[in-house]
């Protein structure tokens, strides 16, 4: 598996929701270019983001800063940030900082309708 | 008049001719030597103005403006300009300096625009030139001047410059540095005693080394002063972050506690600290912020006074966590967070009333080889959210009496890494706690450090090592005539 790497979907349609997928680690080294990818996705006017982590395999403090601030921006716009299949690994960071009390986190498609209030 | 005489007028008007000559000759010889002399006090002159800007101030900016202006008037020519390789910018040259007016010669498109002088300077000026591109580009490239005579009948003068600005020579001469080519000096059209010979391509090239010396002396200060900058950042994050922590361990009756904190390589955020909260109450707080360097520093310096204020009498550690997170939320940029356990302690009682913002949960070990108890009540971390979801923070009570131990640590213990990049891990660290919880507490951060250093086996600490362990000390002893009596033990 790579290092890190993006794989961004041409947004659904109908509920416009725009699918990234995230791959490899989530840190430091990798945390800038992730923001800017995300951010110039964003740039384009979409409000609903679904990040499918199924394949990160770890995340640091600045990766989780990073998805803080593209919460905070989707939700400025009435938007929404939707992690998809984290990893128990990963799970598991996200409730030690009580992230799963701000992050709206999914384990199977069939909830993303629900979590994006569609 | 006799014969004689004729030849003696002969011979005195030829020896009158003959000192005319001569005097004309040496006054010409004279002229040229006082204009040597000047031209010579004029290069003294220019070199020690040189020195000057370079052992004052270090000017690049100056120094060329000196060197290009020097040349010009030295070598007569109607313009002169130095393109230097961008730091930045690999293969890119852009123009230093320019004096008079320079034609463009890079570009080899017919541009209508040239026709206007002004935007030719502006050209000049703000263009790149791609090394091994045009005349300039292929100096820059081979490291080997050109002088061009002729610039009609050469073929590596580009047509359309001409047409712009008429170029009758060129003289380009590279700035070299030991192996390193470091720009194009350039001259255009020699006013008098053209074209351009030899002679200036010497004096030119002469310059150049000069300031070559100059450019390569700027450039490395710069590093230096870059690298110095970074260095001193980093000494005054760590500095200021072993200010935030306890210089001692506070010494109670009833309890032992040891603290231990190494901050990683990169300086990071972590800090512990004892608050008095009031005569029977003692405050005890581990933190990790996500940021690293001077700002991490900054946010947690901030925190820890904001805890230390709301901490005095206030028994709720949920109260004084939620109090500590309006105000984190107010003060840290979108993204920053901070996680906290903070905990009072009641050194009566040994009740242990904690909250935890987002930390590594808390373990339990009544002894050695006992089960470990962890504690892990619900709570997001610092910084974050508004007073209403941050709401959701739990408070529990442990007695410290019953479990003996608590031992907290922040996430640089589970999270230190060996050569494969395997993490230590929270089971590790349970088996390293189970085995030692019956020593006192600074013996067990020294064996929990120890393992970490084994496990990690030389490879650099990414993150802060912070730990905290308190220990409910034996206190009951039967005196002769049976009354308990409470002992205070030396720490």
């Amino acid at each position: 598996m790579k290092n890190y790497d993006l794989v961004i979907h041409p947004a659904d349609g109908s509920s416009a929701i725009s699918r990234v997928d995230v791959v490899g680690t989530l840190d430091s080294h990798t945390v800038a270019g992730f923001e800017q990818s995300l951010h110039s996705l964003l740039d384009t006017g979409v409000t609903r983001l679904l990040l499918n982590i199924e394949q990160l395999t770890y995340i640091s403090s600045a990766g989780i800063s990073a998805l803080m601030g593209l919460t905070h921006r989707l939700r400025q716009n009435n938007g929404e940030l939707v992690l998809l299949k984290p990893s128990d690994k990963v799970h598991r960071v996200f409730r030690t900082l009580g992230f799963t009390n701000i992050f709206k986190i999914v384990d199977n498609e069939t909830e993303l309708n629900a979590a994006f209030n569609i | 008049m006799n014969f004689t005489t004729i030849i003696l007028l002969l011979l005195a008007a030829l020896l009158g001719f003959l000192l005319r000559r001569q005097s004309k000759r040496v006054l010409s010889l004279r002229y040229e030597l006082a204009n040597r002399i000047r031209e010579k006090s004029a290069v003294f002159d220019f070199l020690n103005r040189l020195g000057e800007l370079v052992t004052t101030r270090l000017d690049q900016q100056g120094t060329l403006q000196l060197v290009v202006q020097f040349l010009q008037d030295a070598t007569k020519a109607d313009a002169a300009a130095i393109f230097l390789r961008q730091p930045d910018e690999p293969d890119v040259l852009r123009a230093a300096v320019v004096q008079g007016l320079f034609p463009p010669l890079h570009k080899t498109t017919t541009d209508r625009l040239l026709a206007k002088r002004k935007f030719v300077a502006e050209k000049v000026r703000k263009d790149s030139i791609r090394v091994g591109e045009g005349i300039v580009g292929r100096v820059a490239d081979t490291g080997k001047g050109m002088l061009i005579t002729d610039a009609a009948r050469d073929e590596r003068v580009p047509r359309e410059a001409s047409e712009v600005i008429p170029i009758r020579d060129l003289l380009l001469a590279p700035i070299l540095v030991r192996d390193e080519i470091l720009g194009v000096i350039a001259l255009v059209n020699k006013r008098e005693d053209g074209p351009f010979g030899d002679n200036d391509m010497s004096l030119v090239t002469a310059i150049a080394d000069q300031a070559a010396v100059t450019i390569d002396l700027v450039r490395l200060y710069a590093e230096l002063s870059h690298k110095q900058r970074m260095e001193q950042e980093l000494r005054v994050a760590k500095e200021f972050q072993e200010m935030l922590l306890p210089r001692k361990q506070p010494k109670l009756e009833s309890v032992d506690i040891a603290g231990f904190n190494r901050p990683a390589l990169e300086v990071g955020g972590d800090y512990f600290d004892y608050i008095e909260v009031d005569d029977d109450h003692v405050g005890i707080a581990i933190a990790d912020v996500s940021g690293k360097g001077t700002p991490g520093a900054m946010v947690m310096a901030s925190v820890r006074a904001t805890l230390r204020a709301e901490a005095r009498g206030e028994l709720s550690p949920k109260q004084v966590l939620t109090r500590v997170n309006a105000q984190a939320v107010r003060d840290t940029k979108t993204g920053v967070f901070i996680t906290m356990t903070y905990g009072v302690l009641n050194i009566r009682t040994g009740a242990f009333r904690f909250a935890r913002a987002g930390h590594d949960p808390l373990i339990c070990c009544r002894g050695e080889n006992e089960p470990l108890s962890l504690h892990e009540p619900n709570g997001i971390a610092l910084g974050l959210v508004e007073g209403d979801i941050f709401g959701i923070i739990e408070e529990e009570e442990i007695s410290l009496r019953t479990e003996k131990t608590i031992i907290l640590y922040t996430d640089g213990v589970v999270e230190a890494m060996d050569e494969q990049k395997k993490e230590y891990g929270q089971p590790r660290l349970h088996e390293v706690v189970k085995t030692f919880a019956s020593e006192p507490p600074p013996r067990i951060v020294e064996e929990i450090v120890r393992d970490i250093e084994t496990f990690t086996e030389g490879r650099d600490q990414h993150d802060d090592i912070t730990i905290v362990v308190l220990q409910w000390k034996n206190q009951t002893e039967q005196t002769t005539d049976g009354l308990e009596r409470r002992v205070a033990t030396t720490a």
